[in-house]
């Protein structure tokens, strides 16, 4: 009887955009559908919150994230990796054997060596080397952990990002950011669990897609925000319209979704109800959150933040103010670290040192405020790139180029993390003596992505999701948390 | 050809096993009545038995002669399985014979069985040797062996400096990680890893150490592959070095593989005590929870917690101890924290912070013992307030940034014994207050923030291209 009026529901649209999923999922779909009639006949249950908090497999170290993505990819070789070996073989051609079965994105021929463009210095107990354009972020040597063989297998920048972000180089697996809040939900319920800040004038290459939930329910894709005009575009009401009315609208279109979740079991239906609750607490509590004009003037100081400007500095701020809300993953990119020697801008001594400059105070103020909040303890900050650049420098098409450049390099590059868990003034990882291999701690994205996970309590081989007949997760096959570095 | 004989020997070798083993059993049974019946089978079965352990005696002197294994097992494995075959012909053919030695019914039954009992013990003796051969001597009754294999036990403690590279740190990674299959037992490849002389010797594949080009030194390449490489060593499915480890054998390659020298005489002693360090390191990867499980929470008191919006959320899927935050119920007043009470065996970390609460709430916070993380910011708590909180003796953090606390409250702490980390940013915590703290509790990390960065004239110098 139950199972007749059940199979009434499905009409011929429904059966054939199910179909694109595959008749399995239709089977599944209705097996699922008749338990849940028998076993509560006549009662709409209450669809559960995807956002609220949840467990994770262990005690974690950490409970939130703040990753900052320099996209384009930073010169490791002027900023932490200190080679003096390659500065005795600046302009002279590239031995063959390191250019032996490469491929590269620009480099053609037999590239010149490029000496570091900067000026090294050791810092802190811990004695890192940190390069000066990195002026401030040098005080801090020893609050973090430097990770300088990680190595990925893509070098074009979009599955570059994609890799970082998502454990693959194609489109179409969740991010990290959608990983965490899918696992661990999020502790502030009037904000997304999940928030991204772009800066610097143009998003990543990948696109959205670097933030999107993949085959996760998209309520966990993540928000991005504007730090300049209105944080969130179309989250104001219209004139007209006020608070009390909005709430009944959206009573009255979540009751129509409740009585379609009841007939069909979409859990996109759910992700609808509570994104419409969200936007509707998010218009009281975001404007709140994204605005810096409140914070004293020290702190503006610290993190050299200019109201009402759209810059990485203020992005760090508000992943400060954020994460203190208790939103669960923060993600930053910041564009233009693209240092191929193509224009004075795009140069690793010229360019590349003006990047620094907007980002050194910043970030070094990020960790240090969250530290002084108690913050730090419990909240992960990840810094990278999507890949390294090379020791030689770029000849695109073979020829001379007018500015000093690098080209894409996936064989090593640096990472720093900070806090949640991680030890203070580690290194792990060693190149060598130009940079462009790891000789000992190479490490991958995945062993990255599982080490984040770790901190928040998961085991990475565990926290999957099962899609199209098999589970999926974050590190697809491999990886490994970086123990030498794990406090 | 020999080496494909030799590597039947793991399939044949549980054939004669099996079918002498059953005969044994037939045997046995039909010394009852109702089983007589078998005993017509037992003839073929010790036939067929007779004729694996021929084919595995001749498959076993093909396999010993290919792969290195231990000589001195090899010798009793052979000699027991070539001892068990002749035993079965013997019982094979003579087994009518000597049953009719014996005039006596019952007698001659007996006879049959005891025949079986040398068979068996021989069986069980080349068994047994043969599976030490593959597995390792210590593989039948070491418990612990799979444990052992896991982690590395560096032997030495103290001054690196003074520690022998070989001696003391390479030769224990190789045990815990080589030498089961290149060892005393097996040598694998034709290596042997266990003493210096052996490992100049090389294997099958030449020499494993290249000092004039460390990082082509067969011995470290093969770490690196990729694990599905099936030249990667260890092999995929045994117990992988850590990258410590593998750093601290290129470190010793690059010293040239020396077996004699102290950390403290190489040139690259820094590093190699930097690995060290990531090694020993007592890895403290979970955060901790009291050792002792602790009963699931009430329910009912949860849900009048979160029915308020209040997070209760449990440290992890396998524990019941809760960590709770007000972060949505920022209206929270002191008479409104009763409703933790009944939670008060599960909580260890407790979030109040930018709540209404004051002091009175101190009061209560006293009938929480277990707990070890709380956050007090943006209050108005004052002294008083931490006056009171004195029995919390597993509290291990104190968060008070941006309450009216003085120096007055901040000394109340010293009678916190677990506590290890207090931050007071934005309070009137003076640095005098803090360093009497100190004094008498150096052992708590205080942090009064009000972190500044220096303006530096690179703050604002813009790089720009020289005019050419």
């Amino acid at each position: 009887m139950m199972i007749s009026d059940e199979l009434k529901r499905i009409s011929r649209r429904h059966f054939l955009s199910e179909s694109a999923v595959g008749l399995g999922a239709v089977a599944f779909g209705l097996l699922a559908g008749c338990s849940d009639v028998k076993s509560k006949p006549g009662i709409v249950t209450a669809p559960v919150d995807p956002m609220l908090p949840k467990s994770p497999h262990f005690p974690g170290r950490a409970k939130r994230v703040i990753y900052l993505h320099m996209a384009g990819a930073p010169s490791q070789l002027e900023m932490f990796d200190y080679k003096p070996e390659l500065m005795k073989l600046h302009n002279q051609l590239c031995p063959p054997s390191l250019l032996e079965g490469k491929r590269f994105a620009f480099i053609r021929g037999v590239p010149k060596m490029l000496g570091p463009q900067a000026v090294f210095k050791q810092h802190g107990q811990s004695g890192a080397y940190i390069s000066e354009n990195l002026p401030h972020f040098s005080t801090i040597a020893d609050e973090v952990s430097f990770l300088k063989g990680v190595h990925t297998d893509q070098f074009n920048h979009a599955p570059a990002q994609l890799f970082v972000h998502t454990g693959s180089p194609r489109l179409g697996r969740p991010s990290i950011g959608s990983w965490i809040t899918y696992g661990l939900g999020t502790e502030n319920a009037n904000l997304p669990g999940f928030v991204v800040l772009t800066s610097g004038g143009k998003t990543p290459d990948a696109g959205k897609s670097v933030w999107g939930s993949g085959f996760l329910p998209s309520v966990y894709q993540g928000v991005q925000c504007r730090s300049e005009g209105d944080p969130v575009l179309f989250l104001s009401d219209p004139q007209g319209l006020d608070r009390n009315l909005k709430r009944q609208t959206i009573d009255a279109i979540n009751e129509v979704n409740s009585q379609h979740f009841d007939e069909f079991r979409d859990p996109e239906t759910l992700t609808r109800m509570a994104q419409y609750e969200m936007a509707y607490r998010m218009q009281m509590s975001v404007p709140e959150v994204m605005n810096i004009n409140n914070e004293p003037e020290y702190i503006h100081q610290l993190y050299g933040t200019t109201p009402g400007k759209a810059s990485f500095a203020n992005n760090c701020l508000l992943a400060r103010k954020l994460v203190e809300q208790g939103v669960r993953f923060v993600q930053l990119f910041d564009w233009g670290w693209d240092a191929h020697g193509t224009s004075p801008a795009e140069s690793v001594d010229i360019g590349l040192k003006n990047k620094c400059r907007t980002i050194d105070r910043a970030m070094t103020a990020l960790v240090l405020d969250l530290k002084q909040r108690g913050l730090l303890d419990e909240t992960l900050v990840v810094w990278g790139g999507e890949f390294g650049r090379t020791p030689m420098q770029e000849n695109r098409e073979g020829k001379e180029m007018a500015f000093h450049g690098r080209d894409h390099h996936t064989d090593a590059f640096t990472m720093w993390m900070a806090g949640g868990g991680i030890k203070q003034g580690a290194t792990w990882g060693e190149t060598d003596e130009i940079g462009y291999y790891p000789v000992s701690g190479k490490v991958s994205l995945h062993d990255v992505q599982a080490t984040i996970l770790n901190q928040l309590g998961f085991d990475h081989e565990k926290l999957t999701y099962h899609f199209q007949g098999r589970p999926f997760r974050l590190t697809d096959v491999s990886g490994q948390a970086i123990r030498e570095i794990i406090a | 050809m020999k080496e494909f004989v030799g590597r039947l020997h793991p399939l044949l070798v549980h054939l004669p096993i099996g079918i002498l083993l059953l005969a044994a059993a037939f045997e046995l049974l039909a010394y009852f009545k109702p089983y007589r019946k078998l005993r017509t089978g037992v003839r073929a079965m010790i036939l067929f038995g007779a004729v694996a352990s021929t084919l595995s005696v001749v498959s076993g002197l093909s396999l010993a002669s290919t792969a290195g294994y231990d000589e001195h097992l090899i010798e009793i494995h052979r000699n027991a399985g070539i001892i068990t075959t002749i035993f079965a012909w013997i019982v094979f053919f003579a087994r009518d014979s000597i049953i009719t030695l014996f005039k006596e019914k019952r007698k001659r039954r007996l006879v049959r069985i005891f025949l079986f009992i040398p068979l068996a013990a021989l069986i069980g003796l080349t068994g047994h040797v043969g599976g030490s051969l593959t597995h390792g001597e210590d593989y039948l009754f070491a418990s612990s062996s799979g444990e052992k294999l896991q982690s590395l036990q560096l032997t030495w403690k103290g001054d690196p400096d003074s520690a022998r590279l070989y001696a003391d740190i390479i030769a224990p990674i190789l045990d815990t990680r080589c030498y089961s299959c290149h060892g005393p037992t097996k040598q694998k490849g034709q290596l042997r890893l266990d003493q210096p002389g052996y490992i100049g010797d090389g294997g099958k594949h030449g020499d494993v150490i290249n000092t004039l080009q460390p990082d082509s030194s067969e011995i470290y390449r093969r770490l690196l592959l990729p694990l599905e490489d099936e030249h990667h060593m260890p092999p995929n499915e045994k117990p992988q070095l850590a990258s410590a480890e593998v750093a601290l054998i290129r470190a010793w390659l690059v010293e040239g593989a020396p077996f004699d020298k102290r950390i403290a005489d190489l040139h690259t002693s820094a590093s190699i005590k930097g690995f060290l360090q990531a090694l020993s390191a007592p890895s403290q990867r979970k955060r901790t929870l009291p050792d002792a499980e602790v009963a699931r929470a009430d329910s009912m008191s949860v849900t009048a917690l979160t029915s308020r919006s209040i997070v209760v959320i449990p440290f992890s899927d396998s524990t019941n101890y809760l960590s709770v935050s007000y972060i949505n119920a920022p209206a929270t007043t002191d008479d409104q924290l009763s409703l933790l009470m009944p939670l008060k065996n599960q909580v260890l970390s407790l979030d109040l912070g930018r709540t209404s609460i004051g002091d009175g709430a101190m009061q209560q916070l006293v009938n929480l013992p277990l707990l070890q993380q709380l956050s007090l910011h943006h209050t108005r708590i004052s002294d008083d307030g931490l006056k009171k909180i004195r029995t919390l003796n597993q509290l291990q953090s104190l968060n008070i940034v941006s309450t009216d606390i003085t120096d007055t409250g901040l000394a109340e702490l010293q009678h916190l014994k677990a506590l290890k980390k207090v931050w007071c940013f934005n309070t009137r915590v003076t640095r005098s207050g803090v360093s009497k703290l100190l004094l008498v509790r150096p052992d708590i990390a205080v942090d009064t923030g009000g972190y500044v960065l220096p303006v530096r004239v690179t703050d604002t110098l813009e790089y720009k291209a020289e005019k050419k």
